[in-house]
């Protein structure tokens, strides 16, 4: 893949291009808080980005547009997320010196990104809307959330089960909804879905097979078209450890509640499919007639 | 909350951090051992978050019975109320256990105003929020590596660079984490650790003192290369 070339092309209007991020500002002072924050942008086009040449060390970057990869790699192995507009960067941070685990960042730009850079003049406008600063720490929090719900993605035994989970869970960020299911439109390869469910090429393509023949997750052009239920709606279905235990594997804890018993809490608990879309058949939550988000950010 | 935080000050111009250290005050809440209602903390849809000034928790996500755990401790912002009015796709659990006794600034609404007068402590606080997703993705290249006991070996030296006590015989991390908590960081199975971990205490490389685990050798690296024939158990994925 080609080395990245890059631009400073323009400043943007932060707030405009992020109406989420506008609507933490009260809205007697959004027209004037859209107006002052603006920042610098970074156009990136598609291919490997050396992000440490660039002159602007410890500056956080928002993702305005865009499909970037960060690919982290520890002992010869690699885990990777997937980034897009609204996330938070901090591109020039690689490793710390301290660190006693030796690992490598790198990063691919996979579809034409335009990066904000969110430097000490931004910072300082920042300041006269101190709700921003909670929006913007909500914003770095939710790559957490995200590698979090990977993780438990990633604890999955079978291959195809975190395949489908993870599209699920691309779905609910980038998912598109069509009468026939919902589609993916990330161009993704087998290798990069490899090092996003910690499993080798190989066995995601044999992996995929499995769920296209299953009518569950299927490729096409520009994407993935999603049929079904999400995976992980089988817990709200059947709440009680009714179901089948996967080969052989440790029962699962009950919907709703962790193994941390009292202190568990269901975060993402949403209702069951027949409350939630009364007038969708069961057989796709998601279906509508016409094409929508599932979910904007 | 910069005395307790003082890297946080760092950014600050010298000539401005005593009054930042006199003006950024926080109420602060103590969170004793076990289970942790984290909606028991009540603070505005606006306000910063949670800034942990000591202590160490555990926040698990669960699909569909299987867990990935996330360690944090001094320094780590949380917002536990952020995105529950969402409906993600994916159905999963959240559930938090306090590990050792935790003591927690509350950044409300009145915090973010007092930071009006020191933004660069507000970028601070996005950056440290940050921080937690860079851990999580050291903590995803882990659990690529095919073998159970790297992995574990890997963990504990990424931990031992955020926690870790040097001493002569090696690096001690005084935290004492169960054989279930490490099989949620690293994605195994609770029995499949205690054969690694056994695997490693008979190699001299990770061993449980009364301290707590001692850490010996260097950091792992590029312990493939060095031994990639090394027999020990490996965690059953059955469609790899």
């Amino acid at each position: 893949m080609s080395r990245n070339t890059f631009s400073f092309t323009e400043h943007a209007q932060v707030l405009l291009e992020d109406p989420d991020l506008a609507q933490a500002v009260p809205s007697a002072r959004r027209s004037e808080a859209i107006r002052e924050c603006t920042a610098e942008v970074l156009t990136l086009h598609p291919g490997e980005w050396p992000s440490a040449a660039l002159p602007a060390a410890g500056t956080v970057t928002l993702v305005l547009e865009g499909l970037l990869l960060r690919r982290v790699g520890a002992g010869g192995c690699f885990g990777a997320e997937l980034l897009g507009s609204g996330d938070l960067l901090q591109p020039w941070r690689g490793a710390h010196p301290a660190d006693a685990l030796a690992t490598s960042t790198g990063w691919r730009v996979l579809e034409p990104t335009r990066l904000a850079l969110l430097g000490p003049t931004f910072t300082r406008r920042l300041a006269r809307y101190p709700q921003l600063t909670g929006a913007l720490v909500g914003r770095a929090l939710d790559r957490s959330r995200q590698l979090a719900i990977n993780m438990a993605i990633v604890h999955q035994p079978r291959v195809d089960t975190r395949l489908h989970m993870l599209l699920w869970q691309l779905a609910g960020r980038w998912g598109r909804v069509r009468p026939d299911g919902v589609v993916v439109p990330l161009r993704l390869t087998h290798s990069l879905l490899a090092e996003l469910v910690a499993a080798r090429r190989p066995t995601v393509s044999r992996a995929l097979a499995l769920l296209a023949e299953g009518r569950r997750a299927l490729p096409i052009e520009g994407g993935w078209l999603l049929c079904g239920v999400p995976p992980g709606e089988l817990l709200a279905l059947a709440p009680v450890a009714a179901r089948a235990q996967p080969r052989g594997e440790e029962p699962a804890a009950p919907a709703g509640r962790t193994e941390h018993g009292d202190g568990a809490r269901q975060a993402h608990r949403r209702p069951p499919l027949a409350d939630r879309r009364p007038e969708r058949p069961a057989a796709n939550a998601y279906a509508s007639g016409g094409e929508r988000a599932v979910r904007s950010r | 909350m910069l005395e307790e935080d003082p890297d946080l000050a760092e950014a600050l111009p010298a000539a401005l951090r005593a009054g930042a250290v006199a003006d950024c005050l926080a109420k602060t809440v103590s969170i004793a051992e076990g289970n942790w209602r984290s909606t028991d903390v009540r603070l505005e849809h606006d306000a910063i978050g949670l800034l942990v000034l000591n202590g160490l928790l555990i926040r698990r996500v669960g699909i569909d019975g299987r867990f990935g755990a996330e360690l944090l401790g001094a320094g780590d912002l949380l917002r536990p109320w952020h995105g529950e009015d969402e409906a993600p796709a994916l159905l999963a659990t959240t559930g938090w256990r306090v590990l050792e006794p935790t003591r927690v600034a509350l950044l409300d609404r009145a915090f973010s105003w007092t930071l009006s007068r020191y933004p660069q402590i507000a970028g601070g606080l996005v950056e440290r929020a940050l921080v937690r997703a860079r851990n999580l993705a050291v903590g995803m290249a882990i659990v690529h590596q095919p073998r159970v006991e790297v992995r574990l070996r890997m963990l504990f030296w990424h931990m031992a660079s955020r926690w870790g006590h040097v001493r002569a015989d090696g690096v001690v991390l005084r935290h004492r984490l169960t054989h279930a908590v490490l099989a949620d960081m690293v994605a195994a199975r609770r029995p499949t650790v205690s054969t690694a971990m056994a695997e490693l205490a008979r190699a001299g490389l990770v061993s449980a003192t009364d301290e707590g685990w001692l850490l010996r050798g260097e950091p792992p690296g590029e312990l493939r290369d060095v031994e990639p024939n090394e027999a020990g158990p490996a965690e059953t994925r059955p469609a790899s």
